[in-house]
């Protein structure tokens, strides 16, 4: 496995563990306080932050080739992916409102900072994702 | 010029006349100060709305119906012009958010300006994604046939 996959893994991991832990935190905070106090739950979500630490942690690859055309690619088309995905995130957290409040509802600013950072977990979520999709999930020859 | 050019090029006019329509459209909104909700009224605004869709059709049109016939430095220059569109709709999103708290800290916006910014931001990716494919191809047809 190389060390563009043991990162992808890192953030994939984080993403995943934040975002089980803010979905029982909002259902248990719901039960507790109601609704409109039970969404802050998702600030929990800011634990994937730290699955940004896994490239201070893993060791640069050894040897003479550490980084090919071929990863070169996989990573352009990984980007490709994330913003694909972030961008269909954006489209349906921008749209929801109109659908479900109706057009002469307004919603408070506060919201606005939280769809964009759900645009960047999901893009490096998918981003992630897709090394280790093309990489085939675990080691395949690759070192480091 | 060869046709990734030419599609590169027709995407950077493309983009920068949806900016500019749906730039025209909001300043329009802000000046006479109009009511977007009102569903009895504003027929001027829905028709400027309607023309906002036409710049998305011809992207799509025209994407789908362009012959490719492209090379392996097409194919590179094509994926790097994308990924940098794609942080610059970022950067966008990012920044029009910011703007949006200072303008209006502990305010509300209505909620048919979310999907405008998913409109501008979209045309912010196509303008910046054509304009670095143009400076990867040093803008004219030199050498690119």
């Amino acid at each position: 496995m190389n060390r563009a996959q043991k990162i992808a893994w890192g953030h994939v991991i984080a993403t995943l563990i934040a975002f089980v832990l803010s979905v029982i935190t909002v259902c248990f905070m719901y039960t507790m306080l109601g609704i409109p106090k039970a969404v802050y739950g998702f600030s929990l979500m800011s634990l994937a932050g730290l699955g940004g630490l896994t490239s201070v942690f893993v060791k640069k690859d050894k040897g003479k080739v550490a980084f090919d055309e071929r990863d070169a690619i996989i990573k352009e088309k990984a980007a490709h992916a994330g913003f694909a995905a972030a961008f269909l995130f954006t489209c349906c957290a921008c749209m929801t409102p109109f659908f479900v409040f109706g057009p002469k509802a307004s919603i408070s600013v506060k919201w606005l900072p939280q769809i964009w950072i759900g645009t960047f977990v999901t893009q490096f979520f998918f981003y992630s994702l897709a090394i280790l999709v093309q990489y085939g999930w675990g080691a395949r020859g690759e070192k480091s | 010029m060869n046709k990734a050019q030419k599609r590169t090029w027709h995407n950077l006019v493309v983009s920068l006349a949806g900016l500019l329509v749906m730039a025209g459209a909001l300043a329009l909104i802000k000046i006479n100060d109009l009511n977007m909700a009102d569903t009895e009224d504003h027929t001027a605004l829905r028709v400027l709305g309607l023309l906002c869709t036409i710049p998305l059709i011809l992207v799509v049109i025209l994407q789908w119906g362009w012959k490719r016939r492209c090379d392996e430095r097409d194919m590179h220059i094509e994926r790097r012009s994308l990924i940098i569109g794609g942080i610059a709709a970022f950067v966008f999103l990012g920044s029009a958010v910011m703007i949006l708290i200072v303008i209006r800290p502990l305010g509300s916006i209505n909620v048919y300006f979310l999907p405008s910014l998913v409109y501008l931001a979209y045309f912010a990716y196509l303008l910046v994604s054509s304009i670095a494919a143009l400076i990867q191809y040093r803008c004219g047809g030199k050498g690119n046939e």
